[in-house]
């Protein structure tokens, strides 16, 4: 059976939008939020490299044989 | 082959008569056997019905025979026994009908394989959570395994376990084959792996001879994952002090991922077993968090996991779903030598093309919400970060039935990679209730930059919405938060 017209979920979705009044969409929130994130996982970075290496280093002595 | 049906009560006395017989134990051999097998069961409920079958063909035990035990002076018999458990009272005659089977897949609780490798006798196994008598809901990932029990195909849902014999495997591969057996059950990106495959894949890393077992480093273990096709992680104490490590484990095993952690002690313990899940969070919401961060007008952000709560291993020294808090993981070991065990390392195996940790998830998380709080001042709130499949994730939302018409939407619509991270928050008392008001989306395919596809906060939708993308003002309920355990 074929659906009925106007069904695609892109148009059902601009309708939803409309019905709660969207008057006041800020296009480029979600990139600003983006980059302030990333200028701000910096020290979380150079720590984790470290932690990669110790990680490993770690490993290798621990035997498992109980 | 004989398949019996007994009461539980008299389990050890009929399998005691099975093993002099079937694989003529001798009388020391059996009374040591009979003392592993009623440790196992002690714990199982007391209603259950069991069905016993002798000369079953198990591939597990067989790759052991062949290539280990046959090649030994003393004799091994080839075959085992197979107990299946029920929780009703079962006929023969329900084995010959439509509705008997129905009946029995019911009440269908799993099955136990009985090796002729004395004193550790228990095989393969896999049990349903819900065979042991507990006073708290298990949280755990489990697979669907199939048993043909004296002729009728039953299935059951639970985690592969087995005891190491202690010759041929020792926990390093008893623990690697149960995760490859989970895996490969569970999704079709996996194989099963016998021992003598996991022997194979590490013979070239090794210096000296693998059978008897001497165990494995913690990098070969993580060695033989890679090979089987994760994209392994590894996170040490060292590496991550305090309660750090038990934070990754914990956003791990929460997404379902069952963990592998390595245990040590002063006393020359090296151990590993899989993190399979947890019991219930349940407290109430009066439990007193410590804030990991403080928002600009004072209101504080609290960690999901700091909740006190004992997680469930599969260990081959004990039974299945063992209780353990992280901090004291050796806690079922009566033996002294046990004592003082402490988590040394963690072993992920996670899904290859999952390239963002859970460590860099939650930072960023938190990271987006300090971001978010310069705009608009957040309450104080609870963080729950965990992984899923976004296939996983988009059917939970669509059948959500808090979700507005419009989130469901618009979440649906996103485009996701195969796996997301999921931050969710909301304030502790709703949090208690499993309830957020919040939610950020992380694409796991991006481990350097944030990669936050959408979020969800306090009544604004911020993410792509037809194809661009924009702030909207959502009305947004509390929500039931998204769960990758099964509870049992």
């Amino acid at each position: 059976m074929a659906g009925t017209p106007n069904t695609s979920s892109s148009q059902v979705l601009q309708k939803l939008l409309n019905q709660k009044e969207n008057g006041n969409v800020k296009p480029e929130m979600l990139h600003k939020i983006n980059n302030e994130v990333e200028r701000k996982m910096e020290q979380f970075d150079l720590q984790k490299k470290e932690r990669i290496a110790k990680a490993v280093q770690d490993l290798s002595m621990l035997v498992i044989n109980a | 082959m004989n398949f019996e049906i007994i009461d539980i009560k008299d389990l050890s006395t009929h399998l005691g008569g099975m093993l002099e017989s079937a694989f003529e134990f001798d009388s020391a051999e059996l009374a040591d056997s009979i003392k592993k097998l009623d440790t196992f069961i002690q714990k199982f409920r007391p209603d259950l019905v069991v069905g016993v079958e002798s000369f079953y063909i198990d591939k597990l035990y067989r790759d052991a025979y062949y290539h280990y035990y046959s090649s030994k002076l003393k004799e091994y018999k080839r075959n085992c026994i197979r107990v299946s458990f029920f929780s009703t009272a079962i006929s023969l005659s329900d084995f010959y009908s439509v509705q008997g089977a129905q009946k029995l897949q019911e009440h269908f609780m799993g099955f136990i394989i009985i090796r002729p490798t004395s004193p550790n006798i228990i095989g393969r196994n896999v049990l349903r959570p819900d065979i042991f008598v507990k006073n708290t809901i298990y949280h755990t990932s489990f697979a669907r395994f199939g048993a043909a029990v004296n002729g009728i195909k039953l299935e059951v849902e639970g985690f592969p376990h087995s005891s190491q014999d202690a010759e041929f495997m020792v926990c390093a591969e008893t623990t690697i084959w149960s995760l490859m057996e989970y895996f490969s059950n569970r999704y079709a990106e996996y194989k099963p792996v016998l021992p003598k495959t996991i022997h194979n894949v590490l013979s070239q890393l090794s210096m000296q001879r693998q059978v008897p077992s001497a165990g494995l480093t913690g990098l070969q273990i993580s060695y033989a994952l890679k090979e089987f096709g994760f994209g392994v992680k590894l996170y040490t104490a060292n590496s991550y002090p305090g309660v750090e490590l038990y934070r990754m484990i914990q956003m791990y095993v929460e997404s379902g991922i069952p963990t592998i952690v390595a245990i040590t002690n002063q006393n020359g313990i090296g151990h590993v077993m899989n993190i399979v899940g947890r019991t219930d969070l349940k407290i109430g919401g009066t439990f007193q968090y410590t804030p990991i961060e403080v928002f600009s007008n004072g209101s504080e952000l609290y960690d999901y996991y700091e909740q006190p709560a004992n997680y469930l291993v599969v260990d081959d020294n004990m039974a299945p779903y063992g209780v353990i808090p992280l901090s004291d993981p050796a806690c079922n070991y009566t033996n002294p030598i046990w004592q003082n065990c402490t988590i040394a390392a963690a072993i992920v195996p996670l899904y290859f093309r999952i390239y963002m940790e859970a460590d860099r998830a939650r930072n960023v998380a938190i990271q987006l919400l300090k971001s978010h709080d310069q705009r608009a001042h957040l309450p104080s709130l609870v963080l729950r970060v965990l992984l899923s499949s976004s296939r996983t994730f988009k059917h939970t939302v669509s059948l959500n039935e808090e979700l507005d018409l419009v989130v469901k939407t618009l979440i649906i619509n996103i485009k996701m990679p195969k796996f997301v991270w999921i931050a969710e928050v909301g304030p502790p008392d709703l949090m208690a209730d499993e309830k957020a008001t919040g939610l950020i989306l992380m694409d796991a395919t991006e481990p350097k930059k944030p990669a936050i596809l959408a979020y969800l906060l306090e009544n604004s939708y911020i993410g792509p919405a037809n194809g661009s993308s924009g702030q909207y003002s959502i009305p947004l309920s509390p929500f039931s938060i998204h769960k990758n355990l099964k509870p049992f």
